[in-house]
């Protein structure tokens, strides 16, 4: 009897222990992540979070930098071959060993219909298994940024997948639930312990992982919170340790209790205006028989009408970066000398405007999203007073994003903005995807259909060089014309803004990617 | 009575298949899924291939007939957003709406008939005035607004409430109930007010308006006359038959709770149908949209059944008008 | 007595309806609030310090300023500006303007489509009463705000743009009053069906008067009670009814100020302290609010014969 009470003892002493161990974080972004399937879509914040349970061969450190994940190392034998050597004991969290058999499975079930990652590993025409550790990625032409585009391509296992019917990646277009969907089985540092799709997911960490443990956590709750108010509002009330992104009117807010504070840096995707520079009547327009914009003067007389030091002080709450090049710092192929914006000057604009035939300005439609980037009607509506003080007229049409997309992508518009983040953090996307002449799989973003015929060469010699230095040189003389063109007016990097309770320590890193390895929570 | 109902299930079926086959034509300008089921890496062309895939191309009727075909055989599709079977989605969070909607019902009923009993009785009170207008501003303001201000009070100030969520949900198979736990009750109260809220206010003027009306029927004058107590006159005889409307109101308010239920679901992220649905309207999420306009317009057309049933049961008159009209 | 003769306006005077508004305060006051609010609304042009409704007119490094600021170019903020540097006294009437509009026109229009299929459905009857019964049995049951969010979505994409610019608040009032036309017609049917078998009723037509003729002159005046009353709770409703539809997204463009859409602006901003972005035009909406139903109520109150008799 006595000793059955000191066992309870014991135990219930043991169970305290434990108690105070355990180190829940809980956390709220503003959506759920669209599947737990790695490769069924391609947005930001559903690749960031998958991060957290599954792992690609290269990763990416602290400063975005390339860092090895589940390959030790990576070389380039020759200009269209890539190397990597596996890291050796890695283990999926359902039991199953990491070896070659997995890269070459994922890539060819990313490469499959239904997946919408097979643009990271598009220049890969075969993956030949060298030994059961090392793998080589063959290409048709030199792919020098070829470890850069994979950072967020995800390796599955193929046991596993085999064995739940999951080989292909989930699509709508089978109509068909996929196994891949609600369940996850990487070799990262979390694993799922509890989905309830787009209201709770709780994580605990992977006991097999192979890396050195860097967090203290020993429970995850993620909660989308979709109204910005209640999401700040967690925050404040002690409901979660942390959220994101925090509206940048609350930034002082929180900022101001004594209990939180607020973590900042820039998105690396770029906002700016497209301008239709193809038709030869604009759609939405006074101006009949031309297209003004045709007429760099009628474009810079735009550029330099936009005050955007007022939008960052007034919209983004100082806490944007002014951008004037069409990639952001952080961006492989940034370069700081393009930075810079052409000055401010309504005059100049309406000197520019009479010059180009249009003293008395003009009429013109512009859409816009309310849903899709940070305070994006509020930009588009600045925008439009400040053109309307040059005598341009704007009628603007805000929009949900599915409405949006769906207009300006069948090129239905006239004036428009825009925001891109390469998902390789290499300038070549936004050359490719939104700068180039659109044609086929080319120039898909290029609302306005800018078109540069150097440009569009440059393009393609930067995808094959494989020496950083020229490659760089081509990516700085291609946003050099871009920018004398005045092909888009370049706006800005939104800021990061996460608000985070004291004494729970997390790394902002610039992708605006939490990365729970790196989450501390200390009391 | 039998036939009555039965003619009129028909005719509601009948109207809820046209507003189903309306409404499914309007999906398509809801907006394009497929912008938001492609990532930015995605072509024209792929876009293309993926609208024809999952026959948005083709024409409203085709499309509403093979959604019809599915629903018919328990398969009411995949969702586009979520890329999982929408019934069971619709399901899963059927239940958070209905407790919420239940319980805001309850909050207005409890505390609506009360004040509009009080409000009437002493109809010209002071204590009557400033209920009557300080109800009124509380319905002044969107819910919205009445919702983020009893965050910013109870939860970021006082830090009583919880500001988001449904709390600790016990489940029970498929059921998930938040009643079982004081987290889940605690959740509860700022949704279940903000969301009340309008309608204690309808059901406070309701029932003071119907109580003015009968206190002054020949009936109760007769039993004032006949010596009967006040307290039996107002509430034996008066109350009791302003309860009727009040019941009606009830039934017929439960699809505008419903609807108010995007709103309020939507500032307290609670994980009901509401915020599924308003979700999806931003994806464009055409199965789950259908499913949800289909299921919802079927299950009221039920409920109305369901209160005109019980109103003939409460009022024998109105058994005796349907009668009549039946036979018409 | 030989003095007795007494007035027109006199009788009018002293009429139940008129003697009870005399000396009931709540509706005198009601009614001051209201009209004065009308009359601001409509003479919007010439009352703001700034016509916001020029994008010129407001800017940005004047955004977010509390009451009483000056701007950085000399320009006087009696009641602050809002995220946009729009000035928020001239945003709230052009706001109570649009919104007023909105909610008239949408009331207006329920009331006509709900009265008309009422006195069609009561005094006709058969499968036509049976049908409009039907679908609105099913249009009460479905979500309105649903209704309106569909009906915006069909506009903007059946519509270019400059259409449905021009046609963003006829859009809007038809979104709105196609959640409201049930309760009139509902509310006729019921008073029809009473009406039709009355004797007056019923001589009219044995002397072969058409039943349009009776519909207009018998059965109308006697329901036009009811409607009134349902028609100022209902403006109230309207109102709300846009602000919400503001919240979820859609309604009124942007560049043109509501009551709901500034609301829905100053939402985001209640926690950052600046309340007056939320709360100038919160207290514009509940004053007419207010003021709107109060009147409604007490139109009930008066209007209803078992009531008056005191």
């Amino acid at each position: 009897m006595k000793r059955a009470g000191v066992a309870l003892l014991a135990l219930g002493l043991a169970l305290a222990a434990f108690q105070a161990e355990a180190k829940t974080f809980r956390y709220a972004y503003r959506i759920d992540p669209a599947s737990l399937d790695p490769h069924a879509l391609a947005e930001t914040f559903t690749l960031s979070w998958l991060g957290q349970i599954y792992e690609p061969l290269v990763g990416r450190g602290k400063d975005l930098e390339l860092v090895s994940a589940l390959a030790e190392k990576w070389e380039q034998p020759n200009p269209t071959t890539w190397r990597f050597h596996l890291r050796a004991n890695v283990k999926f969290a359902g039991g199953e060993p990491f070896t070659a058999d997995d890269v070459i499975f994922s890539v060819k079930r990313i490469k499959a219909e239904g997946s919408d990652m097979a643009y990271t590993v598009a220049s890969v025409t075969e993956v030949k298994k060298i030994d059961d550790l090392t793998v080589d990625f063959i290409m048709a032409e030199p792919n020098p940024i070829l470890p850069m585009q994979t950072t967020s391509t995800y390796i599955v296992s193929k046991a596993w997948s085999e064995k739940n019917n999951a080989a292909m990646p989930a699509s709508i277009k089978n109509k068909q639930e996929n196994f891949a969907t609600s369940n996850a089985n990487g070799t990262g540092p979390f694993m799922i312990k509890e989905r309830q799709v787009g209201v709770k997911t709780v994580l605990v960490p992977n006991p097999a992982w192979w890396g050195v443990k860097e967090h203290n956590l020993t429970e995850v709750v993620f909660t989308p919170i979709q109204s910005d108010a209640t999401r700040v509002a967690a925050l404040l009330s002690g409901e979660v340790d942390m959220v994101y992104p925090v509206p940048q009117q609350d930034a002082a807010r929180v900022n101001s209790t004594g209990k939180h504070q607020l973590l900042t840096g820039f998105e690396l995707r770029t906002i700016f205006v497209n301008m239709d520079q193809a038709r030869d009547e604009l759609l939405e327009s006074s101006v009949k028989g031309k297209n003004p914009f045709k007429d760099k003067r009628v474009r810079q007389a735009l550029y330099q009408a936009i005050d955007m030091e007022a939008i960052k002080s007034r919209i983004m709450g100082g806490t944007s970066h002014i951008a004037g090049t069409m990639v952001a710092p952080g961006i492989n192929g940034f370069d700081a000398k393009l930075d810079m914006r052409l000055p401010f000057d309504p005059e100049a604009s309406k000197k520019l405007l009479a010059e180009a035939g249009y003293p008395s300005g003009f009429e013109i439609g512009m859409d816009c999203p309310n849903d899709r980037y940070v305070n994006d009607e509020k930009i588009c509506q600045a925008i439009v007073g400040m053109l309307a003080r040059i005598g341009i007229k704007v009628n603007l049409l805000a929009q949900t994003r599915t409405r949006y997309f769906e207009k300006i992508l069948s090129r239905n518009t006239t004036l428009s903005i825009l925001g891109w983040q390469p998902l390789s953090y290499d300038a070549h996307s936004t050359l490719q995807d939104v700068i180039n002449t659109p044609k086929d799989k080319i120039g898909t973003y290029n609302v306005g259909s800018f078109s540069n015929k150097r440009i569009d060469e440059l393009t393609d010699l930067i995808e094959k060089e494989v020496d950083p230095a020229k490659r760089q040189a081509l990516i700085t003389e291609a946003l050099t014309i871009h920018k004398s063109e005045i092909g888009h007016i370049p706006l800005h990097q939104a800021g990061l803004a996460w608000g985070v309770r004291k004494g729970v320590s997390v790394h902002l890193r610039n992708d605006d990617s939490l990365e729970l390895k790196w989450v501390k929570v200390d009391d | 009575m039998g036939s009555f109902f039965v003619q009129r299930l028909a005719q509601t079926i009948v109207v809820v298949l046209a507003a189903a086959l309306v409404s499914f034509a309007l999906f398509r300008y809801v907006g394009d899924p497929v912008n938001n089921m492609v990532g930015q890496a995605a072509s024209m062309a792929d876009r293309e291939a993926m609208r024809r895939a999952l026959g948005l191309d083709d024409p409203v009727i085709l499309q509403f007939l093979r959604f019809l075909r599915g629903a018919l055989s328990g398969d009411l599709g995949v969702s586009y957003r979520f890329g999982v079977p929408v019934g069971g989605l619709l399901m899963e969070r059927f239940p958070a709406t209905l407790e919420l909607s239940v319980c805001a019902m309850l909050v207005a009923t409890v505390l609506g008939i009360p004040l509009g009993v009080w409000t009437a009785l002493h109809r010209r009170s002071v204590s009557s005035h400033v209920l009557m207008i300080l109800s009124l501003i509380g319905v002044a303001l969107p819910t919205f607004l009445i919702g983020i201000v009893l965050i910013l009070v109870f939860s970021v100030w006082l830090g009583w409430l919880p500001s988001f969520g449904r709390g600790t949900v016990v489940s029970f198979g498929s059921w998930t109930t938040g009643l079982l736990t004081a987290g889940g009750l605690k959740a509860l109260v700022l949704p279940s007010l903000t969301l009340g809220l309008f309608q204690m206010t309808l059901i406070l003027r309701l029932v003071r308006a119907e109580m003015l009306e009968v206190l002054r029927a020949d009936y109760v004058k007769f039993a004032r006359a006949r010596g009967l107590t006040n307290r039996a006159v107002n509430y034996r005889h008066a109350l009791k038959n302003t309860l009727v409307p009040v019941v009606t109101i009830i039934g017929l308010q439960f699809g505008n709770v419903f609807a108010f239920s995007i709103v309020v679901e939507t500032v307290f992220q609670w994980p009901g149908l509401g915020l599924l649905v308003i979700q999806s309207i931003q994806f464009a999420d055409v199965p789950l949209l259908a499913a949800y306009l289909v299921m919802i317009s079927l299950g009221f057309a039920a409920l109305n059944l369901g209160v005109d049933l019980l109103y003939a049961a409460i009022d024998p008159r109105v058994r005796a008008g349907m009668m009549s009209k039946a036979r018409v | 007595m030989s003095t007795n003769v007494v007035t027109r306006p006199q009788r009018w005077w002293d009429s139940d309806f008129v003697y009870d508004f005399r000396h009931s305060p709540v509706a005198i006051v009601a009614t001051i609030v209201t009209v004065v609010l009308i009359a601001v609304a409509l003479g919007a042009d010439f009352v703001v310090p700034f016509n916001v409704n020029d994008p010129a007119s407001a800017n940005v490094v004047d955004a977010r300023l509390p009451p009483g600021s000056s701007g950085m170019f000399g320009s006087n903020y009696l009641l602050g500006t809002d995220p946009q540097g729009r000035d928020m006294l001239s945003a709230v009437i052009f706001g109570l303007r649009t919104s007023l509009m909105v909610g008239g026109a949408s009331v207006v229009l329920a009331a006509f489509v709900g009265i008309l299929l009422g006195l069609v459905s009561g005094y006709i009857g058969g499968w036509l009463d049976a049908l409009i019964m039907r679908i609105a049995d099913v249009q009460l049951t479905f979500p309105a705000i649903l209704i309106a969010l569909l009906i915006d979505g069909i506009s903007r994409t059946a519509m270019d743009r400059a259409t449905h610019e021009a046609l963003a608040i006829p859009v809007l009032v038809v979104a709105i009053a196609a959640t409201y036309w049930v309760q009139y017609a509902r509310t006729i049917r019921a008073l029809v069906l009473v009406e039709r078998d009355k004797d007056y009723v019923l001589a009219a037509r044995v002397i072969g008067v058409s039943p349009l003729r009776i519909l207009l002159s018998h059965i109308c005046p006697n329901v036009l009670g009811p409607i009134v009353v349902i028609a100022t709770i209902n403006l109230a409703l309207a109102i709300l009814t846009e602000a919400t539809l503001s919240f979820l997204g859609i309604g009124v463009p942007p560049t043109t100020p509501s009551l709901g859409s500034l609301v829905r602006i100053g939402n985001e901003f209640l926690f950052s302290g600046d309340w007056w972005i939320s709360a100038v035009p919160g207290a514009m909406l509940v004053a007419l609010s207010l003021a709107v139903n109060l009147l409604g109520d007490w139109l009930r109150d008066a209007l209803n014969p078992r009531l008056s008799g005191r």
